[in-house]
């Protein structure tokens, strides 16, 4: 019977899958880079961002949703990849803080030391990056970032500044003085 | 670490400007007095610039991999779909054979006393027969026949 069920799913033009192979080769050209580099900034590590970006496709691939159109897909995929990136920080909070804790926070970094963009988002939380990666690359709205990420839209406002904050004073700390002084 | 709230009503301006790349002269000059419009285009240009700069040398999955493992995916889906009243049916079976253990020990225990018993009730066919099948044996071919439906239902609708 396991055999049938195989042969019959081998036989169907996508194979129980939402879209034919040529249509989710368009998709994916069209939708993964940006998903590939939120998820590479997010994870910080290569290996772990391929792997979410293939399962994000593959629940994509195998969801029951009617066809929905490029802006639709694209913010379902985010949506998927954010779950699994939720999925992924529980999963590990024990196991590796590594990857879910921010490097060296506690580290006093001088006021005239300006790190890179790369080195002061490994000084984020996992959290951090995620909500300004979607807010300033992507442009998601609050709204939008909420129903990803699942937190309220209220806090987003709120988070998101402490956030941008947090990196404009690890990025620009001279630029953090002047915008002080400005108050 | 500066931690004091500040807003502005031209955040969202600011980041679709640079989003677009084009600030105009109007933003800029609002940005020149305003900290949290600064601290907006400080790092979104930042993450932006990033974000272009790992983009040149992004090596992304061929899409043929994620295909093939997300047929996989849907065909274990499939088979576990396909087998679960199979499982179901196991799963009864343990459970009725381990329920009905005990009761089938003392039975046997008890059986030399009441064979005579046994060979008149349960191997003659005679007036007593039609109330046993009324009771008992009629329930168990309802439950059967119940049973082959739900599963032919199960296993022929179509999602």
């Amino acid at each position: 019977m396991a055999a049938r069920a195989a042969d019959e799913i081998d036989t169907s033009s996508a194979g129980g899958l939402s879209m034919d192979e040529s249509a989710f080769r368009e998709l994916y050209d069209r939708t993964s880079r940006p998903l590939f580099l939120y998820l590479l900034r997010v994870t910080r590590r290569q290996d772990v961002a391929e792997d979410l970006l293939q399962e994000s496709y593959c629940r994509y691939l195998m969801s029951s949703l009617p066809s929905m159109d490029e802006p639709g897909a694209r913010s379902y995929l985010f949506r998927i990849a954010t779950n699994l990136l939720r999925d992924r920080w529980r999963h590990i909070k024990n196991e590796s803080p590594l990857e879910s804790a921010p490097e060296a926070t506690s580290t006093v970094i001088p006021a005239e030391r300006k790190l890179s963009v790369r080195q002061a988002l490994e000084r984020l939380k996992p959290r951090e990056r995620q909500l300004l990666w979607l807010a300033h690359v992507e442009g998601s709205s609050h709204q939008e970032i909420a129903d990803h990420t699942g937190l309220r839209a209220a806090s987003i406002r709120l988070l998101l500044f402490r956030a941008r904050r947090k990196l404009a004073d690890l990025i620009d700390p001279k630029g953090a003085s002047d915008r002080e002084a400005r108050k | 670490m500066r931690t004091e709230y500040c807003e502005c009503n031209k955040e969202q301006a600011v980041a679709a400007a640079l989003r677009n790349g084009l600030l105009p002269e109007e933003l800029l000059d609002h940005i020149g007095v305003c900290p949290a419009c600064s601290e907006v285009l400080c790092v979104a240009q930042a993450l932006r610039e990033d974000a272009a700069a790992v983009e040149e040398r992004l090596q992304l999955p061929h899409p043929s991999l994620i295909w093939r493992r997300a047929r996989e995916q849907a065909t274990a889906r499939a088979i576990a779909r396909a087998t679960l009243p199979i499982r179901v049916v196991r799963i009864c079976a343990c459970v009725v054979a381990i329920l009905s253990a005990p009761w089938l020990v003392s039975v046997l225990l008890r059986l030399p006393s009441s064979m005579p018993a046994f060979d008149r009730k349960w191997f003659l066919i005679d007036s007593t027969w039609p109330s046993f099948l009324t009771q008992t044996t009629l329930l168990g071919m309802i439950g059967t026949l119940l049973c082959i439906g739900l599963s032919s239902w199960y296993m022929l609708r179509e999602e």
